[in-house]
């Protein structure tokens, strides 16, 4: 657009720009005898001078972004952590503080209305609008103390049952890979040392055993090929266990069935970490004479009876504290807690895992032999189980079948 | 302001020069009171001195500086409660008023009538008259220090001329 062409506005603001328009002339003229107050001059300069001699400890720059970095990473992994842990994160949960004044009132509630009417009995004529308040002195004066304090702990018992329960649910799956794992080569590693077990059906690996039944009944083939391998074997002619005495699904039994024998050892731990009540059993008896007892109690259910006696010694607590009250709370753990306690330790015992050095040994014989899938299976298992030891030059050559 | 801020005291003192009349004036004008212009021109200039290590040469170090300036008028129009509502630059300008014609053949008057037009400005087009014409920026500086685009700079300034010019006519 040609200056012709523009607005007389544009004109202008252009003459403006340049300095040409009569207003800014004008405004030049009438403002340039105003003048900053000269007073003012040395303060600013004393100030700018002492500024630049005394200059400020300045942070380097990369300070500032790396500090941000590494928190950043330091919070992240803390997180990542706490997320890997189901353990961790059930303690970082936001705990049930109100549990037991929860429970304390409840047993309070409960207990009011008799005690009010054992007082309006024995006081005949019933005094006028007889408040909570009112109730709740009665309760501590006519009920006993202890009996309610017993009431309380039993009922704390019982909730502790069901936390433990739920985070045992929790831990199921994991579980069930490393049992499914163990099975597998405990089933593999039994094939070479003893003739008779190596016959009978290992469990697929990666498959847990769905129901409680069939987790009693893989159970021997696994026990026999943990103890065939690295351990004196039991009775060759012991009889199959029968079904066990589980016949409704509880949360032990589906806990126990896909755990197989090999899992016993973690959770053997978990067992001497989380139940120290339960008294240990007699470590002078030698293995091979709890084994032949194992095999021999027609109420042992395998590897099931790790968890499962286990979860009774829990659950038991919850079924005789709260069968009156709250049956669906004892309903689906009540069966297990018939199992011993002493069983218990001895099938995790029985489960022990073999030290490494076995395994390469048993892999080694595998290869030598021939049979190269065996082999790569026992070493897929050792792999899982150990996963962190290194392996022998030759058997890290080992190429899949 | 870089030599300044590797420690040359000298370099300060040559800005300072520089700018020192300028930015009284503009804010002698922004605020109309010679006093109160005086401690704000000792505030925006300790600013400087305070802010000068984290000064970086984005910018011309004018528009950074009546950018200081410009914030101090804002905080005084808000301490003051002065009318700083957008101008709405769809309303005709006002017709000329010559209250005393007579007067403006004295010089001295003339002058004065000068600044006390600019003075009578709504503030944005005043402050975007001042930019340009004490601190010699362009339109996009000055829409850098006061916050607002090219477009509405020219606009005030449009307004701005207008307004003066038909103030003035007379004495122009």
């Amino acid at each position: 657009m040609s200056s012709d062409r523009k607005m007389p506005d544009d004109r202008e603001l252009e003459d403006f720009l340049a300095g040409r328009h009569p207003v800014g002339k004008a405004y030049r003229e009438a403002s340039e005898h105003e003048t900053a107050p000269p007073e003012l001059d040395a303060a600013i300069l004393t100030a700018a001078r002492e500024a630049v001699r005394t200059p400020r400890a300045r942070r380097p720059r990369w300070f500032q972004p790396v500090a941000v970095a590494a928190t950043l990473a330091l919070s992240l992994g803390v997180l990542l952590n706490i997320w890997r842990d189901p353990e961790t994160r059930e303690q970082m949960a936001p705990a049930e503080s109100s549990d037991l004044d929860r429970m304390k009132t409840e047993v309070l509630e409960e207990r009011v209305p008799s005690a009010v009417v054992e007082a309006k009995k024995e006081a005949g004529p019933v005094p006028p609008e007889p408040t909570a308040d009112a109730g709740a002195s009665v309760v501590t004066q006519s009920a006993p103390a202890q009996e309610v304090e017993a009431e309380i702990e039993r009922r704390s018992d019982a909730v502790a049952a069901r936390r433990e329960s739920k985070s045992l649910q929790r831990d199921e799956p994991r579980k069930a890979k490393e049992g499914a794992a163990m099975n597998s080569a405990d089933a593999v590693l039994s094939a070479g040392a003893a003739a008779p077990k190596a016959q009978a059906p290992a469990p697929a690996p990666g498959k847990p055993e769905p129901s409680p039944p069939k987790a009693s009944q893989s159970a021997p083939a696994a026990s026999a090929g943990s103890s065939s391998g690295f351990a004196p074997e039991p009775p060759a002619a012991a009889p199959p266990p029968p079904p066990a005495p589980i016949t409704a699904p509880s949360p032990g039994a589906q806990r126990a069935a896909p755990l197989g024998a090999a899992a016993g050892r973690t959770f053997d731990d978990r067992v001497e970490q989380q139940a120290p009540r339960q008294e240990k059993a007699p470590r002078d008896e030698s293995k091979d004479a709890k084994r032949a007892r194992d095999f021999a109690a027609p109420s042992m259910s395998g590897g099931s009876g790790a968890r499962s006696g286990v979860a009774s010694e829990e659950d038991g607590t919850a079924t005789g504290a709260l069968a009156p009250r709250a049956p669906s709370v004892t309903s689906p753990v009540a069966p297990a807690a018939k199992s011993s306690q002493p069983e218990a330790e001895a099938d995790s015992d029985r489960f022990a895992p073999a030290p490494p050095e076995d395994w390469i040994r048993r892999i080694r014989e595998l290869r030598d032999g021939g049979d190269i899938t065996a082999a790569w299976r026992l070493l897929e298992s050792f792999r899982a189980r150990y996963p962190d030891y290194v392996l022998p030059k030759d058997l890290r050559e080992l190429q899949p079948p | 302001m870089q030599r300044y801020q590797r420690g040359d005291a000298a370099a300060f003192e040559s800005l300072y020069r520089r700018h020192r009349d300028p930015v009284f004036r503009y804010l002698l004008r922004g605020c109309s009171n010679r006093e109160r212009a005086s401690e704000l021109f000792q505030e925006v200039w300790m600013s400087v001195v305070k802010s000068a290590a984290a000064w970086e040469p984005r910018a011309k170090f004018t528009t950074w500086l009546y950018r200081l300036a410009h914030n101090r008028l804002v905080d005084e129009y808000r301490l003051a409660r002065l009318p700083t509502d957008p101008i709405d630059d769809e309303l005709p300008v006002a017709a000329p008023e010559h209250e005393q014609p007579e007067a403006a053949a004295s010089g001295a008057q003339r002058l004065r009538r000068v600044l006390v037009a600019v003075q009578g400005l709504p503030s944005e087009q005043r402050e975007a008259f001042l930019l340009k014409e004490e601190g010699g920026m362009s339109l996009e500086e000055i829409g850098t220090a006061t916050g607002v685009g090219r477009e509405t700079v020219k606009s005030r300034l449009r307004y701005a001329l207008a307004k003066l010019r038909q103030e003035l006519s007379d004495v122009l």
